[in-house]
């Protein structure tokens, strides 16, 4: 593919990539994890307050880099956000990174890079999870971007290069940590990569002399000062450095005891091979079928950026696989690999069929199946973004429960007070979330873990409640509430309880 | 005096066995009814599917539906018969499944409609007085269905001669009225409407979500009555 041609079609993928990613942020209801995030991204905007929980939420760089675009947005409270505004910033980084595969193509080729870039374009995971408010997308912008500066200081092993690989590294630290099973996998193919080449004997790209030492240090110092900077809040909390490193003891503890979390060994590949539930198929095999093809031109070529790109993607991939812990979104880190041997893959198809027709048979039937990863991501992004049967969906809040925050918004918009009336909301913790983010501009709202612990509910307007606290507010109040029930997750219910002035207002108005 | 505590026992015994069983009975004994005899696919999930108790939702007995009756010679007049809808074009399913026969709650029985308010409707093609609407929604997994509407009418577009047989949207948001009946789980015995003898020869039957996701779903619909005189 000559460099023109490359050129007109890159931003067409670019452009292919917005398309799935922009449109409809703020459709999907906001998943538990994606609500406590944005909270304490709340936390941050409001009070310029953040410390590194070792425990949970993961990384410092999702908060600071919302923090960025909510100023640059003009949202300077927790009110002013919402979830399209949120999710904007994973659709960047999404797109982003298919930015960043069209840049491989100095390590694969062009019609490989332009391959890579369509398909993480196109791929429904990556498309899903670009509109979602968690670390994954960023980390796997961090970790091409790791990619392509260990490659390019491969290529010409110069100071800055090293720096960048360097801060990328820092960067995907301070977003995941389990950055660490990336590096531990990048790091062996790597060697092995090299060992190798050292049988074949192929020279090294390589025009300069790299400086080891010197080229350690200057990866290392921008690595440790970025993840020291964001773990630390910026100094204030130094803390925070010590407790990132102590948080691999709880995520190790984690995955030993992964409770709901538990899958089996072949979890994440059954995820992108097939999957089949109420009448929907899902399948990202077309990619992994031309990754083998790309692992095959890896082993028959020995071309050093295919093996290596080759090792990592499977050894992240088993390292992923093993611990019983599993959640779908972990899925995209070492699906970024299977994506680059793909684009190897697709490149090397065209190059071994040699007549004419075959390569028209193939680029018909390559077309077909991009069309069908396409027709999938909008089925996963949009009608089924909330669906059970969508795979890539996980313990995701219904799409019934944003019927219970318009009813909630709708009863408290005819009351005197407004949204100053009185909210009480009984629940345990794993069916609280997402009402704090919900309940956001709701400004007298308590929450409760037991209906005793509540102090009485004749003076609150509106009562949401787990079923479990339900049971046991009902005789509390007798028939002075109306009640709704509503879905928050399959298989759990909130319940609503309006006082049945409220609700007789609010009917009112209706019939008006 | 013990006998006459034995005795009163006995009568009081006699007294509710009667209360319970008489009305049965007596509606049984009805000489122009017979009980409708239905047909159930099996169930997909077991026991009581949650322990939901409010006032908006039938309860939930974990027993099967009792005897329905229904006047002589009523027959099931919706087999096969043409079904349209508001989303004519569904992603899962055919609309030809709603009147198939086919009641099984595993995939590849039910048409899924596109997310919120949606209706189907059957032309019976030809007058009937209706005597029961035997509906399945979905009943592969616990869900209520919101704002279920059952109308029938003699008009196709359903602006006159329109008759509620069942409507369950408390707050109106469908825009059709506001509605007294109790939401109710799906399970494989379907739910079965009430028509008490409406003349009509359309049936549409309107839904908007599930508790379980914002689309609508329809495994089969089953329409009993007699031709009109």
């Amino acid at each position: 593919m000559n460099k023109a041609v490359f050129r007109g079609l890159a931003p067409l993928v670019v452009l292919a990539a917005l398309l799935f990613r922009l449109p409809g942020l703020g459709l999907r209801p906001m998943h538990h994890d994606e609500a406590n995030q944005a909270m304490k991204f709340g936390a941050l905007l409001e009070t310029g307050e953040y410390r590194y929980d070792p425990a949970d939420h993961h990384g410092p760089s999702l908060y600071y880099l919302t923090w960025v675009l909510a100023k640059a947005l003009g949202r300077p409270t927790t009110a002013s956000l919402d979830e399209a505004m949120l999710r904007l910033l994973p659709a960047l980084f999404g797109a982003g990174t298919v930015v960043l595969l069209l840049l491989f193509s100095g390590a694969m080729g062009r019609a490989a890079a332009l391959a890579a870039g369509l398909l993480a374009a196109l791929s429904p995971a990556f498309t899903y999870y670009s509109r979602f408010y968690i670390q994954e997308t960023i980390f796997v912008f961090f970790i091409a971007t790791f990619a392509l500066a260990l490659w390019k200081y491969r290529e010409r092993p110069t100071g800055t290069r090293a720096a960048a690989a360097g801060l990328a590294a820092g960067l995907m630290f301070a977003t995941k940590e389990t950055s660490v099973i990336i590096f531990a996998a990048v790091g062996a193919a790597v060697l092995l990569t090299r060992g190798l080449n050292k049988e074949r004997a192929v020279a090294s790209p390589a025009e300069r002399k790299p400086r080891p030492l010197r080229d350690l240090a200057l990866g290392l110092g921008p690595a440790v000062l970025s993840a020291a900077v964001l773990f630390s809040s910026f100094f204030r909390h130094p803390r925070g450095i010590l407790d990132a490193v102590l948080a691999f003891g709880n995520y190790l503890a984690k995955s030993g005891d992964p409770g709901f979390h538990a899958h089996p060994i072949g979890y994440y590949l059954g995820l992108l091979t097939y999957s089949r539930t109420g009448g929907l198929v899902w399948s990202e095999s077309l990619i992994l079928a031309l990754a083998c093809l790309g692992i095959i031109a890896a082993v028959r070529k020995r071309g050093e950026f295919p093996v290596a790109a080759a090792l990592a993607s499977l050894l992240a991939a088993a390292a992923f696989s093993l611990p019983a812990y599993k959640t779908p979104w972990n899925v995209l880190p070492f699906h970024l690999g299977f994506i680059i041997l793909a684009g190897i893959g697709t490149e090397y198809l065209f190059r071994m069929l040699r007549k004419a027709p075959l390569k028209i048979v193939a680029g018909g039937l390559l077309g077909i199946g991009l069309l069908h990863l396409a027709w999938q991501s909008g089925q996963a992004s949009f009608r089924y973004s909330a669906d059970p049967r969508n795979p890539y969906v996980y313990a995701q809040t219904s799409s019934d429960y944003l019927k219970l925050v318009k009813r909630v918004d709708d009863v408290a918009a005819v009351l005197p007070d407004r949204e100053k009336s009185l909210i009480k909301v009984v629940c345990g913790l794993y069916e609280t979330w997402p009402l704090p983010w919900s309940l956001r501009r709701h400004t007298r709202v308590g929450y409760w873990q037991e209906a005793a612990a509540a102090g009485g509910f004749e003076d609150a307007a509106l009562v949401i409640a787990s079923e479990e606290q339900a049971a046991r507010i009902r005789p509390l109040i007798a028939d002075t509430f109306h009640e709704e029930f509503y879905g928050l997750r399959p298989d759990v219910l909130l319940t609503l309880f309006i006082r049945t002035d409220a609700w007789e207002r609010f009917l009112d108005g209706r019939r008006r | 005096m013990v006998k006459r505590v034995l005795f009163c026992a006995a009568a009081l015994q006699f007294l509710i066995l009667a209360a319970v069983i008489v009305p049965a009975h007596s509606q049984s004994q009805d000489p122009a009814k017979e009980e409708l005899k239905l047909q159930l696919p099996k169930p997909m999930f077991i026991g009581t599917p949650r322990n939901i108790r409010t006032p908006n939702l039938e309860a939930v007995t974990g027993k099967p539906r009792g005897p329905f009756f229904v006047p002589k010679g009523t027959k099931l007049v919706s087999a096969k018969k043409p079904v349209i809808s508001s989303d004519m074009q569904p992603v899962i399913g055919e609309l030809k499944f709603i009147t198939d026969g086919e009641k099984s709650g595993e995939d590849g029985y039910f048409v899924e409609l596109g997310p919120g308010k949606q209706w189907v409707q059957i032309d019976l093609q030809g007058e009937y007085n209706l005597a029961a609407v035997l509906v399945w929604h979905y009943h592969a997994q616990a869900r209520v269905y919101r704002d279920i509407i059952v109308q029938v009418s003699d008009d196709k577009d359903f602006v006159t001669g329109v008759t509620t047989v069942f409507n369950n949207d408390h707050d109106n948001s469908s825009g059709l009225g506001l509605g007294k009946d109790k939401e109710y789980i799906e399970t494989n015995e379907g739910k079965l409407f009430d028509a008490k003898g409406a003349k009509a020869r359309y049936i549409r039957l309107y839904s908007n979500g599930n508790t379980s996701n914002d689309m609508n779903h329809c495994v089969e619909v089953e329409v009993y009555g007699a031709p009109a005189k």
